[in-house]
């Protein structure tokens, strides 16, 4: 069933903090700065005359997280990128949580097999085309 | 000293009300009214849904184990969060790229066999990490002899 409402954040949740797996870091050996490109994707974002302008994604920190934080939902307020197979034949999956049919936490997959074509930039794309898909209709 | 002691309420009423501002927007809570609104209820018709905490048992013990093999393959995949926060009522997988289906080659198919899905049931797996959905199936045979006439088998 499409309804597009359903891809808005929650508009009173304010700043939701990403934190990213270190494994990021170094799982790619070809994209060194995976981290970065997905941080740029989703910043991309930030601060434009969309609809859910007062939702602004920020900190981007690495750590590490357990199996358990790479299959639950993350706090709400939250989104976690972490290095899982998304399963399906997908390189990438991310999981929205709603309430109230808004989204309120999220948690990306990136398969930890894959093999990334630095110029394609499949890193920003994807963090680019979720963020996209939440802050757009 | 009475400066002091106004300010000390000041700062205390001022963390008491952003502790309760940030609270309110930290766990927003879906209300039964706001359940039974029409999006609700059209997706609710649509796709079936499995309760997480039933334990999915039938009273036919040989349909129970059919049921619990089945269950069984699908363990492997995690799509259902062990645990959520109060308040949360769905969550969805998108997946890149984009999940489609190829182009049926019906033109150069002797048999094209189309199965049209019944009242469908979900269920979860036996460990719990996957949802899935069984459901009758009608299916027609159709044999193709060409483009131009086909002729049918119902079963």
């Amino acid at each position: 069933m499409s309804n597009p409402l359903r891809n808005f954040w929650n508009a009173t949740i304010g700043s939701v903090t990403v934190e990213i797996d270190q494994m990021i870091a170094t799982q790619y050996l070809s994209v060194p700065d995976a981290a970065a490109r997905i941080e740029a994707g989703q910043r991309g974002w930030n601060g434009q005359d969309l609809c859910a302008t007062n939702v602004t994604f920020i900190g981007f920190g690495l750590r590490a997280f357990t199996e358990t934080e790479k299959t639950s939902q993350p706090p709400n307020g939250k989104v976690y990128w972490v290095v899982k197979d998304p399963q399906n034949g997908s390189y990438a999956g991310i999981v929205s949580y709603f309430s109230n049919n808004r989204v309120v936490a999220a948690r990306a997959m990136v398969h930890p097999g894959g093999t990334m074509d630095p110029t394609s930039d499949p890193l920003h794309l994807q963090s680019s085309r979720f963020t996209r898909n939440w802050t757009l209709i | 000293m009475q400066r002091l002691t106004y300010f000390l309420l000041l700062l205390v009423a001022g963390t008491i009300t952003l502790s309760a501002v940030r609270h309110e927007k930290s766990t927003p809570i879906a209300t039964p009214s706001q359940k039974n609104r029409d999006d609700y209820k059209k997706i609710n018709e649509r796709f079936p849904t499995a309760d997480y905490n039933d334990k999915q048992d039938l009273p036919d013990p040989e349909k129970n184990a059919k049921r619990k093999e089945k269950q069984n393959r699908y363990d492997d995949t995690e799509l259902v969060a062990s645990h959520v926060e109060p308040g949360v009522d769905e969550a969805a997988l998108f997946l890149e790229p984009h999940f489609t289906f190829p182009a049926l080659p019906v033109a150069e198919s002797e048999i094209v066999v189309v199965g049209t899905i019944g009242t469908a049931q979900a269920l979860l797996s036996e460990n719990k990490r996957n949802v899935l959905s069984e459901s009758p199936l009608l299916l027609r045979m159709h044999l193709n002899p060409g483009s131009r006439e086909w002729r049918r088998v119902q079963f």
